[in-house]
């Protein structure tokens, strides 16, 4: 890939298993692979959007980013330095998350003003009069206002919880955020403030987001870059334009043609591709290509040779065997 | 918050008029009487204790005396122990049974919750185990064979603390740990069952992500939202370790309030047994009201409504 950017971070073969117990009486354990093996880099003040069905690994990645889980495997880089094995907590100020689910992830107890406070006070940014001028203006940032801090998350309806919770995420000041399905959870005619604000929040504060979603209309609209994951593994990577225009791996292909039309009649020509079964289990992903059992083009070479990740064209990356000629 | 206080004080005080009713016909309902278990006593002299005591006028007056002077805080004379006055008895008895119990409530405390919370962080590691077997055999085992057991081990064999008495602090080790050895497993179950809970919510996650230090993010975001059903438990725990027990206090020959909630039920000691009753369930709902509140600070989505 050619960059001008400087990259603010690269992510170079991570792998993420996760040791399951199979049961009460059983000592055999076997492995998750929830992530494995991907690779990507995300140039400073850019949205690289992560997407792929539930279960492929995409959030573990982003958690797996911040050391929120320990990668087994892997290279994280912040910024030229590398991460994999350092004290997270200088890092904390910078790299930040916002979480999925409004209603849990903020702890019940706590005021919102206390929420947003604390990450100033375990990183030493703001204390007394200052700490608090900073919760007001943050809950003025996202649209919230300073009356707000003294109540408590339950108060709240699922959008502005969700507020709090990117207010929190800003407190310190971040330089890169995960945002991991930041509207799911969310009624659809809040998603689209929520977005409008993330994107107006990235412009003015510069900041870089790794932008993780379901919703491909969401993700296209949000990302200049956008990743597709499949089974733990990165399949397709490229310009948000250039992969919804010309879709490379056949996955992908399929996950476009899933997205509605909102004209009827375009809507009734658009062939969709139907995928046949079901994703496979991730204890025990299918030898080679991991897509091979649901792909309508999958070869002999597919169940034998793993595809490498690799350039198809300038800076569209894709891992499939259709493109290996 | 003042208002639902006095509705709270106005229900106390209809929760305390029903107990001491049901106390009262319950305990003249039982066969016999105070002066039944002595030798056959000449009827001019059985007559004469009954008309002392007021037990020769109609039940219902003697409810009412009971009443009035309950009101007055005067419990009256116990019938058992010559004369003595019951408020003596428990003025001179709790004491003993206090320091007892806030002794046995510390180690509770400062044994079970930890002991849970390292279960839950180890979870299904050796430390988990280990732990929750000795809290298995806490709940199992009844505390008089924990109390004969320390006894002879820790005092006759080893000679580490003394076998009986309530002296110093040293005696009362072996008696608290028998008195907190069930609760302490209880407390301990119940820490970690809600603690594994929390440690798997989202918004611990959220609290690492902020940079916090592991203690901060167990003491400050997991044990707070961890710790209602320990409080939960710990009103009526409280009401009775403090106001004794009456097998421990027997082992270790205390002179604690425990044995007359039960020696005065077969003294048929009415008034001793009224004075007691009422004294407990006082701190039965004293507790229960601290809990309430305690609510309220552990968790501001309950609000105490009029």
């Amino acid at each position: 890939m050619s960059s001008k950017h400087i990259n603010i971070l690269e992510v170079k073969n991570l792998t993420k298993y996760f040791s399951v117990n199979k049961g009460l009486f059983s000592n055999q354990n076997s492995v998750v692979k929830a992530v494995d093996d991907v690779s990507f880099s995300i140039a400073k003040g850019e949205t690289l959007g992560l997407v792929g069905e539930s279960g492929c690994g995409k959030t573990t990645a982003g958690r797996t980013v911040l050391r929120l889980h320990e990668p087994t495997k892997g290279q994280i880089i912040f910024d030229g330095t590398d991460i994999t094995k350092v004290r997270m907590k200088p890092y904390r100020k910078k790299m930040q998350m916002i979480f999925q689910d409004p209603y849990a992830s903020l702890n019940p107890r706590m005021t919102v003003g206390d929420i947003i406070g604390e990450p100033m006070d375990i990183h030493k940014l703001a204390k007394g009069k200052e700490r608090k001028d900073r919760i007001y203006h943050l809950l003025e940032l996202v649209g919230l206002n300073k009356e707000h801090a003294n109540r408590y998350p339950h108060e709240f309806s699922g959008g502005q919880r969700q507020r709090v919770g990117i207010a929190r995420a800003l407190a310190v000041q971040p330089e890169f955020i995960v945002c991991d399905e930041p509207i799911s959870a969310l009624d659809v005619s809040i998603q689209a403030q929520i977005v409008n604000m993330l994107e107006d929040l990235q412009n003015s504060l510069g900041l870089t987001y790794l932008f993780i979603a379901h919703d491909l209309s969401m993700v296209k609209h949000i990302s200049n870059r956008v990743g597709v994951m499949y089974l733990g593994k990165l399949v397709e990577l490229a310009k948000s334009d250039e992969l919804y225009d010309k879709p490379a791996h056949p996955y992908t292909q399929a996950l476009l043609s899933a997205i509605p039309i909102a004209d009827p009649k375009a809507s009734k020509e658009k062939k969709r591709i139907i995928l046949e079964g079901d994703v496979p289990s991730p204890i025990d992903p299918p030898s080679g290509c991991r897509f091979r059992t649901r792909c309508p083009y999958a070869t002999k070479i597919c169940a034998e040779i793993e595809p490498e990740f690799k350039e198809i064209s300038p800076s569209h990356m894709c891992a499939c065997h259709l493109y290996n000629k | 918050m003042f208002g639902y206080m006095i509705k709270r004080f106005a229900y106390s005080i209809f929760t305390l008029f029903v107990i001491i009713t049901i106390t009262f016909f319950l305990m003249h309902a039982i066969p016999g009487n105070v002066y039944n278990s002595e030798k056959n006593l000449p009827p001019a002299i059985v007559e004469n204790i009954r008309a002392k005591y007021g037990l020769d006028k109609p039940l219902s007056e003697q409810y009412f005396t009971m009443l009035k002077n309950t009101l007055k805080l005067d419990f009256g004379i116990s019938m058992k122990n010559r004369g003595r006055p019951v408020n003596d008895i428990i003025t001179e008895h709790f004491p003993h049974s206090a320091r007892l119990g806030i002794f046995s409530i510390t180690l509770c405390l400062f044994i079970g919750i930890p002991l849970g919370i390292l279960s839950a962080l180890k979870k299904d590691k050796w430390q988990d185990r280990l732990a929750m077997i000795i809290a298995t055999l806490g709940v199992s085992v009844p505390g008089f064979v924990v109390a004969v057991l320390t006894q002879y081990l820790l005092g006759v064999k080893l000679k580490w603390f003394p076998v009986i008495g309530d002296k110093t602090i040293y005696h009362l080790i072996l008696p608290a740990i028998a008195l907190s050895f069930l609760p302490i497993s209880f407390i301990a179950r119940l820490v970690r069952s809600s603690m594994v809970e929390v440690l798997e919510q989202d918004y611990i996650r959220t609290a690492r992500a902020k940079g916090l230090s592991e203690r901060v993010v167990i003491y400050k975001h997991a044990l707070k939202n961890s710790i209602m059903p320990v409080v939960t438990y710990l009103g009526p725990l409280i009401a009775g370790v403090l106001t004794g027990s009456f097998v421990i206090e027997s082992i270790f020959n205390i002179p604690g309030l425990g044995r007359y909630f039960v020696t005065s039920i077969s003294n048929r000691d009415y008034t001793v047994t009224m004075g007691v009753t009422i004294f407990y369930a006082v701190f039965l709902v004293l507790m229960n009201f601290a809990v309430d509140v305690l609510y309220t600070v552990l968790d501001p989505r309950i609000k105490l409504k009029n």
